[in-house]
């Protein structure tokens, strides 16, 4: 221990959707703290340090990527409280949720063990606690690393957190879209409870915890601080955006879940939805009453306070430097370009070197191509289908070029170069299924791509030869 | 006044001059001379340097993206840096007309070496044959240099192909692709030699310690954008230790037009410009050496004939050795990580055994380290985010095998000159005969390739390239050297026919053009030749 009297703090999974809000309240406490505390950050990608800023003093990042290698030995200091955050979650394979969540979490139990570390704190779900997981491979993975953590021979506790809510959520922006969206249905009964926390309360619980005295090696279950029905909580929203209220109808999900279960076995998890993803709307999310909970979080948000509208989330990388209405606009595009390449919102620097550059890009007055940008800045989706029909049809072409330019600024960046111009390493099998994986991927898109844009394509050639003859 | 004056300070002009001052002769050397810009942050390694300057964008991108490679029909997986742009920056008066030849010319202090990857490769003594002079007149000169530059090498099965009588320096340890690559090769040797491929260390003029002020090999992964420590060898070093000599003047800022003639075709000085524009200028000396770089001395050579009333001269002969970029992947390495930060070019360098020691290819074996990223992933066939997926799982499986084939005198090829209305001269290249060697090139892709997947790589016949012809940048044999007494040659000893004091030490000079990187063999002529002047 080198700074001040808190145990080392090392958090994994620092910029996911938790621990992005953990790491900002963590850094609110060093500024007004008058005694600093060690802070390792882990993580996988150095791409993520860039939205960081500059580290407070005594913090550090580290490069782990618990699902391909061992630790480095000194990545947890001695006494120190683990916070184990990162979590493979969404659309995945087993394999890859099984490499990440219940590999990735033994890797770390064991260093932290050999370290010496004082308190091992397992983020886990509450999916690990549904009765029905069946399809749901992550929170068979979830369940499958809190034993390992229990086993693992050092003081924890698991922490079962329910819904997670907050500006970002990607469970809540799924819901909200189903609540506000044209259709009036509800996926199964939509009589299953739910309990859904504020991000910032679990945070707050979570480093209650870290500071709290040693663990008995505890499960807790985490919620916030209203139960309702599924059913009711999709109103709740309604209501929330100023939605008229109205009543939905079921969707049957058995049959649903059958379908998507047995499509997953042949192409895998290339549906929007996966069967095990809608387990949530067939178990119950609410969190077992418990002590230390009451202590660690006595008042957590009610369901008003957790779904009134949140600010826009604040993305610094529409730079201020962007000074005319076109310079915003490759501002934009960069933002969606760099999120598409790297799942990383770009640094205000590298947007204001994009700009710079862009006139290398040069024009092309190629209708197809025009068509292609529009669709890429749009949204990462739509860029990821016209890259791909861009490879095939305009490989030269103008959104190719906004996007090689894109690239080079990020790997010529500080800090989030190493996610570009680094290898990526792992066992050799792990690389052979990624490269399968890219693969598959990779066709289904471009397949996606020219279902998409050939018609539009075959559109802009006639429009083309329309303009020829007039 | 200075008894000899050098146009030129690339790689035989600093060595001819090196040479004559060792031996008490007053020297004035002449050239643009565009300066390399200081390197910034010489001890940060190549990840660390884009963290700590403050625009790493702008110098690895250049002014306004300039320097990114975008994807075109002739990308080359690499493009040269900003850092480098100096190399080739051409003063406003260089005009050249290129017909089916793409060369690569510089104005800079070191000229075209100073973009080198430092191969040093001595000639067989065959492969002089059609040279006025033989192996022994050059092997005393090879090691001048070698203890001059330091250059890394040693005797393995390409010894064979390339004589090691030079005193090397050890080699650098090869990095781990290299390294597997290399006890393949020595576990398959049998089998691979039967097929004439044949393996071993690059030598390359780079330190593995350290040599005067230049400092050894650290590592840095900065081999591309300019060595920071001075341990890849350039010539701009030898020119910046030249200068305190005080029988040595340098003369930077000025473009050379032609040569100075006086009656009977005495060569008396050269007639040049300022850079930066104004009135002619004419620098006198005893004796006047064409060290501009085989193009540049081509154009000098042309000029000053056309100042003497002949503009109709063609120099037919002109030469650059084929070069094929072959691309290939080691599956076995497929998911390993790679050092960033370690020496960035090739390690390993192969030969092929075509029983004709004239068709004999050669070649350098690179393994990806340090590089810009995005022209190599823009190549490959997937979208852009799979192919930079695709390309961090298989890093360090990537490497390139660069191999060069020799070339020939033909009178299809040619410099000559376009003197416009106005009287503007512009150099024609003109290579006319680009397909007699096609086959014998397809022949020596195919057993790289073969030679390669013996090595446990695959080298997709459609990722290899025939460059254009000019890409080698080993430009020779337009005022070539030769016993018989022909118009437009030059002696042994580097004079030029026809002229009284006029000499050509460089490549312009060469009559054949073997399948082997030319510097040190043009520097250690150059040191040949400057040492047996009397």
């Amino acid at each position: 221990m080198t700074a001040g009297a808190l145990p080392p703090l090392v958090v994994t999974g620092a910029s996911g959707f938790v621990g992005r809000r953990l790491v900002a309240a963590l850094r609110e406490r060093a500024a007004r703290s008058a005694t600093p505390r060690d802070v390792t950050l882990l993580v996988r990608d150095p791409a993520v340090l860039a939205s960081f800023g500059t580290l407070p003093p005594h913090w550090r990042a580290v490069r782990a990527d618990l699902a391909a290698a061992s630790l480095a030995a000194d990545a947890i200091p001695r006494d120190s409280v683990v916070l184990h955050l990162a979590a493979a979650t969404g659309r995945l394979n087993p394999a890859v949720m099984r490499a990440v969540n219940v590999d990735g979490t033994g890797r770390l139990t064991r260093a932290a063990r050999d370290a010496g570390a004082a308190h091992f704190i397992f983020v886990s779900s509450i999916a690990a606690s549904f009765r029905n997981r069946r399809w749901y491979h992550y929170a068979e993975a979830k369940l499958a690393a809190e034993h390992l953590v229990a086993d693992a021979g050092l003081p924890f506790t698991i922490v079962r957190p329910t819904m997670v809510f907050g500006a970002g959520s990607p469970v809540q922006e799924g819901l909200e879209r189903i609540a506000a969206g044209g259709l009036p249905v509800v996926p199964g009964s939509g009589n299953v409870r739910v309990q859904p926390i504020h991000v910032d309360d679990l945070v707050a619980a979570l480093l209650a915890l870290a500071d709290a005295p040693p663990p008995t090696g505890a499960t807790i279950e985490v919620g916030g601080g209203e139960r309702c029905t599924l059913r009711d909580l999709l109103a709740h929203m309604r209501a929330a955006r100023g939605l008229a209220p109205r009543s939905p109808w079921s969707v049957p999900l058995a049959p649903v879940r059958g379908m998507l279960g047995a499509a997953e076995t042949i192409i895998g998890t290339r549906l929007p939805v996966t069967a095990g993803q809608l387990a949530s709307f067939v178990n119950d999310s609410v969190a077992a009453p418990n002590a230390l909970v009451d202590r660690l979080l006595p008042h957590p948000r009610p369901l008003a306070a957790i779904l009134a509208r949140p600010d826009a989330p604040t993305s610094g990388f529409v730079a201020a430097q962007a000074t005319d209405s076109a310079d915003q606009a490759l501002a934009a595009e960069f933002g969606i370009f760099a999120r598409y390449l790297g799942r990383a919102a770009p640094a205000a620097r590298a947007t204001t070197a994009y700009v710079a550059s862009h006139p290398s890009v040069g024009a092309s007055p190629d209708t197809l191509d025009l068509w292609l940008v529009a669709v890429a800045s749009r949204s990462t989706f739509g860029c990821a289908l016209a890259d791909s029909y861009a490879r095939l049809a305009r490989p030269q072409g103008t959104l190719r070029r906004k996007l090689v330019l894109t690239l080079a600024v990020l790997e010529s960046s500080p800090v989030v170069h190493a996610a570009y111009d680094t290898a990526r390493p792992s066992s050799a099998a792990s690389a052979w299924v990624a490269l399968a994986a890219l693969g598959g991927g990779w066709a289904l898109r471009t397949a996606c791509a020219v279902a998409v844009f050939a018609p539009l394509h075959l559109a802009a050639s006639v429009a083309g030869r329309e303009r020829q003859r007039g | 006044m200075a008894r000899y004056l050098v146009v030129g300070s690339g790689a035989t002009g600093v060595h001819f001059a090196q040479t004559l001052l060792e031996r008490g002769q007053t020297v004035e050397l002449v050239d643009v001379g565009f300066e390399r810009p200081p390197a910034p942050h010489p001890d940060a390694d190549f990840p660390k340097l884009k963290d700590l300057l403050d625009e790493p964008e702008r110098y690895f991108l250049g002014d306004e993206g300039r320097d990114v490679v975008y994807p075109a029909p002739d990308a080359k997986p690499y493009g040269f840096p900003p850092s480098k742009g100096y190399v080739f920056r051409r003063p406003g008066e260089v005009s050249i007309v290129e017909r089916g030849f793409s060369p690569l010319v510089s104005y800079a202090r070191g000229g075209l070496a100073e973009a080198w990857t430092g191969g040093s490769y001595e000639l067989r003594d065959e492969e002089l044959a059609e040279f006025p002079f033989d192996g022994a007149a050059l092997r005393p000169h090879y090691a001048t240099v070698a203890n001059r530059i330091g250059v890394t090498g040693v005797a393995d099965d390409l010894k064979r192909f390339s004589p090691f009588t030079a005193p090397y320096l050890e080699p650098l340890p090869m990095d781990p692709h290299s390294a597997w690559l290399h006890a393949r090769y020595d576990r398959r040797r049998q089998s691979l030699n039967a097929a004439g491929f044949h393996l071993g260390r690059s030598r390359v003029a780079v330190l593995s310690r350290d040599l005067g002020e230049r400092r050894a090999c650290g590592e840095l992964g900065r081999c591309l954008w300019g060595c920071p420590r001075g341990a890849l060898y350039t010539p701009s070093l030898t020119l910046a230790d030249l200068v305190s000599n005080p029988n040595f003047t340098y003369r930077p800022g000025l473009f050379v037009r032609r040569v100075l003639t006086a009656a009977g075709q005495r060569a008396v000085g050269v007639v040049a410009v300022p850079v930066g524009g104004g009135a002619e200028v004419e620098l006198r000396a005893e004796r006047v050496v064409l060290a501009a770089g085989a193009l540049a001395t081509t154009q000098l050579y042309l000029q000053t004939w056309a100042a003497l009333g002949r503009t109709d001269v063609a120099l037919p002969g002109l030469m650059d050795n084929r070069h094929v970029m072959i691309p290939f992947v080691n599956l076995r390495r497929i998911g390993r990580d790679v050092q960033l930060a370690s020496y960035q070019y090739h390690m390993l360098a192969m030969a092929i055994d075509t029983g004709d020691w004239r068709r004999d290819v050669h070649g350098q074996v690179s393994a990806l380290k340090a590089a810009a990223v995005h022209p190599i992933v823009h190549s490959l066939p997937f979208d852009l985010r799979t192919s930079l997926r695709v390309f961090r799982r298989m890093r360090a499986a990537l490497g390139v095998a660069n191999i060069w084939l020799s070339d020939t005198r033909r009178s299809e090829n040619v410099a000559r000159l376009q003197v416009d209305r106005d009287g503007a001269a512009r150099l024609v290249l003109e290579y006319g005969d680009d397909s007699s060697d096609l086959p014998a090139t397809h022949q020596a892709i195919a057993r790289t390739r073969a030679a390669l997947g013996e090595l446990g790589c695959v080298a997709p016949g459609g990722m290899a390239r025939i460059l254009p012809r000019g890409s080698s940048v080993h430009y020779a044999g337009t005022i070539p050297m030769g016993d018989a007494d022909l118009e437009h040659t030059t002696r042994g000893d580097g004079r030029v026919r026809g002229f009284d004091g006029l000499y050509v030490v460089d490549g312009a000079g060469f009559p054949w053009l073997p399948a082997k990187n030319l510097t040190f063999t043009l520097m250690a002529n150059a040191t040949r030749i400057a040492s047996e002047l009397d």
